[in-house]
């Protein structure tokens, strides 16, 4: 055979193509849906992901009760892998402090359980089953519950598998739980499995300059349960007084109480009105006489503002409710200052130049569009949640017109403008947002931070 | 440009993409692979394409670039040795090559123009375009290239 032989014989070859190329065009679509469900619940991190799959292995490997407990109920064994994502929780599923609900509701085939409740003074996690036919493609449910006030918590539209136990939870910041609770799961399918882009979903190219788009969903089922919680379990939590002063960095604080629940442990900080900045984040653990750590929450509230300033006052960590420690002692690894006089960020997209970044981030460029610009940037991770953004939501143009910053995105690494290779993915993640109808060149940005201590060894304070 | 429009246009070309990608790679599941993040990272910048009109060279840049990943990745597990031929060498170097293990030695820029132009079917220009060069220093690796091969094509022979 000669080269040109062999050249019709490749040609031949290579006309033959994969069945799976046909649909490249599904498997991207389906791929983006998915990250965009990804980023806009970025404050899930991927730590904590990796912290669920390590609690639950080191759980039911060296935890004889826990084990023990899982081995003779098999549905109990179910819930402790819903919960493995939580230290707290699974410390109480460990300690049978699960109040069993056992209600079904049906409709037009699908079945919904309120299996168990956990809960407790500030903090409800309900946990259910839905069953239903494969063949209706992607499900998802949207929750309400009534009329409650004053919490933060899961909105619905998870994707569930069918069989399969799902964790959903509120948080009360200032309200108790309330006794009862009207829960209605709003049950839809996406797609089917004939890979066609989902009718529902309008189409938005990359929707840098737009808000996500969604047409509410035509819903196969509305299932509605009344919970009745236990008051032995709603009155569980208690307030330990502490006033202890400490100062970060030359800050002032006093550590005023720890609110102890079941399910997690409040830290309130009251911060010095003379402090030249305010607290904007904190690395913290508790630690007990017997080396047992507590950490920050990874998933719900982390942290809530004091109400006498514009920094942090209350920090949120799994709880030691159930251990066996006596003692407990609040360990402080890093703290995030903000200047109270501190300057804004302020960047010249046409020099590609920035000015008072927050620390440790890096100006990577700006492109213009039609519908005005696109920045971004370069921060490395944070060591407990991993991706955060490093910007309020506001901006404002040299003549003080303000706008406002609808989403951010979040990618691991940097890119390499050159070769379009991603580098330093272990240590960075790109931050990227666009600026909507920004008159001008020069934007200002409200840095969350400006400067980062870090404490080697521990600032600690004794709680108890 | 909506979605419709991006899936059909996708369609047309993924034949020449997967033909492309499996010369640069070797494999058919490489490829499939290269080709499916190529379309997903088109798919998210779609956005920031402002010329339609380009769009066949916009996805091909894409899908070189994703290669080009692949082949660093691969060349940092198993650095070039023995089987790299220099780029100094002669058509001698590659006679008792089959053509398509001798396409894939070629040197880098040569093999780019072609697996565009003799097997993806790009034309001059378009192969041009799509590696960011000059049309004459498209035509003037070509021309090296097909000399290494021993390769003698007419332009009506073109895929």
């Amino acid at each position: 055979m000669n080269r040109k032989e062999e050249y019709e014989a490749l040609l031949l070859e290579l006309q033959q193509t994969p069945a799976e190329l046909e649909h490249t065009v599904e498997r991207a679509w389906k791929r983006k849906k998915a990250a965009g469900r990804t980023r806009r619940a970025w404050l899930a991190s991927c730590g904590s992901i990796a912290a669920c799959f390590t609690a639950f292995v080191l759980l039911v490997n060296l935890s004889v009760p826990f084990a023990r407990a899982c081995g003779n109920v098999p549905v109990l064994r179910e819930l402790a892998k819903a919960v493995a994502w939580s230290p707290s929780l699974s410390a109480a599923v460990e300690n049978d402090y699960v109040q069993p609900i056992g209600q079904t509701q049906t409709e037009n085939g699908v079945s919904a359980t309120v299996e168990y409740v956990i809960v407790d003074r500030k903090s409800l996690h309900v946990f259910y089953t839905l069953e239903f036919d494969d063949e209706l493609g992607d499900v998802y449910a949207d929750y309400d519950y009534g009329e409650i006030h004053g919490w933060s918590g899961d909105a619905g539209s998870a994707r569930l598998e069918s069989g399969e136990l799902n964790e959903l939870g509120i948080d009360f910041v200032e309200q108790d739980v309330p006794d009862t609770l009207e829960l209605t799961l709003r049950v839809y399918a996406r797609g089917g499995d004939d890979g066609a882009a989902p009718a529902e979903e309008i189409w938005d190219g990359d929707a840098l300059f737009e808000a996500p788009a969604r047409e509410a969903p035509d819903y196969l089922a509305e299932l509605s349960f009344r919970l009745e919680f236990d008051p032995c379990f709603t009155a569980q939590g208690q307030i330990l007084p502490i006033d202890a002063e400490f100062t970060l960095d030359g800050q002032s604080f006093t550590l005023t109480e720890a609110e102890l629940y079941p399910t997690h442990l409040r830290l309130s900080l009251h911060a010095d009105p003379d402090n030249t900045a305010w607290l904007a984040g904190l690395d913290l653990y508790l630690e007990n006489e017997h080396g047992e750590r507590f950490e920050k929450s990874l998933n719900g509230i982390s942290a809530t503002g004091d109400p006498d300033g514009e920094g942090l006052g209350t920090f949120w960590l799994d709880s030691p409710f159930f251990s066996r420690g006596q003692q407990l002692t609040l360990h402080i690894t890093r703290a995030k200052w903000r200047e109270k006089e501190g300057p804004e960020t302020r960047l010249d997209l046409a020099a590609g130049t920035a000015e008072y970044l927050p620390e440790g981030v890096r100006f990577l460029g700006a492109e213009r569009y039609p519908e005005g610009w696109v920045v971004s940037f370069a921060a490395p991770y944070d060591p407990v949640n991993t991706m955060y953004s490093p910007f309020g939501s506001t901006f404002r143009n040299e003549a003080g017109t303000t706008g406002s910053i609808s989403q951010f995105s979040h990618t691991f690494g940097v890119e390499d403008p050159a070769t379009g290779e991603r580098t330093e993915e272990d240590t960075l993640f790109t931050e990227e947002f666009p600026l909507p109808d920004l008159e001008g060149t020069v934007v200002y940005l409200e840095p969350d931070f400006d400067r980062i201590s870090n404490f080697a060894p521990a600032v600690a304070v004794s709680i108890r | 440009m909506d979605y419709e429009t991006f899936a059909v246009r996708v369609e047309a070309l993924r034949g020449r993409l997967y033909r492309t990608a499996c010369l640069y790679l070797g494999s058919q599941s490489d490829a499939l692979e290269a080709v499916d993040e190529a379309v997903y990272q088109a798919l998210r910048a779609l956005k920031r394409l402002r010329q339609p009109e380009y769009f066949d060279t916009w996805l091909t840049r894409i899908l070189l670039n994703e290669c080009h990943r692949e082949l660093r990745r691969r060349r940092r597990f198993s650095p070039a040795g023995e089987d790299a031929i220099p780029e100094t060498a002669g058509p001698d170097a590659y006679d008792g090559l089959p053509l398509k293990e001798a396409v894939g030695r070629l040197p880098e820029d040569l093999q780019a123009v072609i697996i565009l132009r003799f097997f993806s079917g790009l034309t001059q220009a378009e192969t041009a375009a799509a590696l960011d060069i000059p049309q004459g220093t498209a035509a003037t690796r070509q021309r090296r290239a097909l000399e290494l091969l021993r390769l003698e094509l007419r332009e009506e022979e073109l895929s």
